[in-house]
């Protein structure tokens, strides 16, 4: 059995997002259950409570059900996950997951330029799977200036976004303006963190997550 | 307060582009420059000062030992007040001296404390010597005026001078090395910092405009202040080291300059009796700084590889926009926090930025000496916490979550 953890912010800032990624599940018939519970801690473990992590990991375990794989869609879920949680099952980003299982789709006329979040691209080295995703959906990627290992931090990790707001919005205006420089009408992006931070910024360039591009390239095919 | 200083230093928009695009810059050359024998080489010095490190003591002692035996007399200084001491008591009675850009004495406040004491120093590097004159932040260790403009820079020093200096790079550098030649043929004393040294009893100094040469040959005395964390075996690693720095630090395999300097100038070529200062300095001080560095090692030995070339610095968001808000005075960014904590504390780390960091891994991505700097972040903020040093809006999440399972409120 798939677990799907959409992860707080997912889950309450973008709830359409979570609903989203249960329609493509169910569209691509994937069996899976659902758990938002309890948070996985990754705030606690980033801002230095770690202490208060522990305690939130022991909570975290105890309600946690059975499965044999987990998905998710937000990098710090994952990445908190993968390096303190080595008694939960497979964890896959969504995008790994996706990229695997998508059918090829036919092209649409779209350039989106990809954002790749830091904790899913330098933390955990997810480079491609969400670039094969978007392929698949058929739109046009336009690379921007910094990408990959370079990527320029939307500013939105490490708990800067609550601590100093300030820098936070100024480092999401300057990757807001390297995706206009690339070109790209849709700057994509697969971390609920970065839509958040990324969107708040007023650009002409939409910013969207990489579940919407899925749902709108599976939506068209019929 | 960083919110206040933060807030100024946003809105200096065409400060913020100009350093992120001579970071980009740089980061672009570093790119393209790398081949597969830099690569090794890079792995090579890793190890080297892996185990350097831990055998740290040990190569102190032999260092300490070879500079005696060639002639310099050696001081340690367990922090910066010691190491200052020292320095003005073999300045003496001079009121100026000249120095050579070292992250070491910025650390010490060599500048500032000097003036204090009526004492004048000149520093030779141009970025430096601009940054000092216009009494202006660094950006970077080795670009420190990387976020000035050469309009900007010309007439403010038109300004400073009473003169007219055209807005170009080249007047500007030929103003500036007239002015400071000036000060450094008339200087007794040249301080120096080293970018490292070997248990040999050899210091490195690595530069491209010549000036460092200068600075440690022309005055009579010579002292050159080692942050004890910069050792290496031999001078064939401080050679390394200069190469993989100056990769990383400007994006070209090696710089104009690379000094090996050993002891005093002296000849014993008449009568086979010695004579000191021949061309070079009569005197050689060393000076080994710990100012928090043993216990740097002991905590985080992985930190204590640094090679101080700032490529963190040239790909941090925060240092890139904070700039001076996010580091120690001569140690730009996460690593200056890291210093910072060991040199004056936890609370010190935070004023500096600790909480600045976003975790973005861009930093340990890039460090050649395999530095997780955001580890190391996330391990001092948790000393921060543990110490009851926390932010406001990180308690209220943090109760959320242990109360409610979610940092963010239930909707009621
Ligand atoms: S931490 Fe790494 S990248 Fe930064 S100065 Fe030190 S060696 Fe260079
Ligand atoms: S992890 Fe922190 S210190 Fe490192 S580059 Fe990112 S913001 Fe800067």
């Amino acid at each position: 059995m798939i677990i799907y953890f959409p992860g707080c912010t997912t889950n309450q800032r973008f709830p359409e997002l979570r609903k989203r990624v249960e329609r493509i599940l169910r569209k691509m018939e994937v069996d899976y259950i659902l758990f938002d519970e309890v948070c996985c801690g990754s705030i606690l473990r980033n801002t230095g409570y770690r202490e208060e992590f522990e305690e939130n990991r022991k909570r975290f375990l105890e309600k946690f059900p059975e499965g044999d794989m987990i998905i998710t869609g937000c990098p710090g879920c994952l990445s908190t996950f993968r390096e303190e949680f080595p008694e939960l099952p497979e964890v896959k980003h969504i995008s790994e997951f996706l990229s695997e299982k998508l059918p090829e789709m036919k092209e649409i006329k779209l350039k989106v330029a990809y954002h790749d979040p830091c904790h899913l691209g330098r933390g955990l080295g997810i480079y491609d799977a969400p670039r094969e995703v978007l392929r698949k959906c058929g739109v046009e990627v336009v690379e921007m200036e910094r990408n990959r290992e370079l990527s320029w931090c939307c500013g939105g990790g490490g708990g800067v976004r609550l601590a100093y707001p300030e820098l936070s919005r100024k480092l999401s205006e300057i990757r807001m303006e390297e995706a206009k420089k690339a070109g790209a009408s849709v700057l994509v992006t697969s971390c609920p963190f970065c839509l958040r931070n990324l969107n708040d910024v007023n650009s002409e360039v939409e910013v969207k997550d990489l579940i919407e591009i899925v749902e709108e390239a599976l939506d068209d095919r019929k | 307060m960083i919110g206040n200083e933060l807030e100024k230093i946003l809105k200096e928009e065409d400060k913020i582009r100009t350093r992120m695009k001579s970071f980009f810059l740089v980061l672009q050359r570093l790119k393209d420059e790398m081949s597969d024998e830099q690569r090794e080489m890079v792995e090579k010095l890793k190890e080297k000062r892996k185990e350097a490190i831990e055998n740290v003591e040990e190569l102190l002692k032999r260092a300490e030992e070879n500079f005696i035996s060639s002639g310099c007399q050696v001081f340690h200084a367990k922090n910066g007040k010691e190491a200052l001491n020292y320095i003005f008591s073999e300045i003496e009675d001079e009121e100026m001296v000249v120095k050579a850009k070292s992250n070491v004495l910025r650390e010490i406040k060599l500048d500032e404390k000097a003036r204090e004491k009526g004492i004048e120093v000149i520093p030779t590097d141009v970025g430096d010597r601009i940054v000092e004159i216009l009494n202006e932040d660094l950006t970077h260790p080795t670009g420190p005026a990387a976020h000035l403009s050469a309009e900007h820079i010309a007439s403010r020093l038109s300004e400073v001078f009473n003169t007219k200096i055209p807005p170009t790079p080249e007047a500007i550098a030929n103003f500036i090395r007239d002015d400071t030649m000036k000060y450094i043929m008339k200087a007794k004393v040249g301080i120096s910092g080293a970018n490292a040294f070997a248990s040999e009893g050899i210091i490195s100094l690595v530069h491209s405009e010549g000036n460092i040469s200068l600075v440690t040959r022309i005055p009579e005395k010579h002292i050159a202040v080692l942050g004890i964390d910069r050792i290496v075996r031999s001078a064939e690693d401080t050679v390394t080291f200069a190469k993989v720095q100056s990769l990383y630090a400007l994006g070209k395999p090696i710089t104009a300059y690379v000094d090996l300097i050993s002891g005093p100038s002296k000849t014993g070529d008449i009568e086979k009796k010695i004579v000191k200062g021949m061309y070079g300095p009569r005197e050689m001080h060393v000076i080994f700084l710990d100012n928090g560095r043993k216990k740097l090692m002991k905590r985080f030995p992985e930190l204590a590889r640094c090679i101080g070339c700032g490529a963190c610095v040239l790909v941090c968001p925060a240092a890139n926009v904070a700039a001076s808000l996010f580091g120690h005075s001569g140690h730009r960014s996460a690593r200056g926090i890291a210093y910072s904590y060991f040199i004056e504390g936890l609370e010190s780390a935070i004023s500096r930025g600790l909480f600045l960091c976003t975790t973005c891994h861009s930093c340990s991505e890039i460090c050649p000496m395999g530095i997780e700097l955001p580890k190391i972040m996330k391990e001092i903020r948790r000393e921060a916490v543990s110490n009851n040093l926390r932010i406001d809006a990180h308690e209220r999440v943090v109760k959320l979550i242990l109360e409610e399972g979610s940092p963010y409120p239930k909707k009621s």
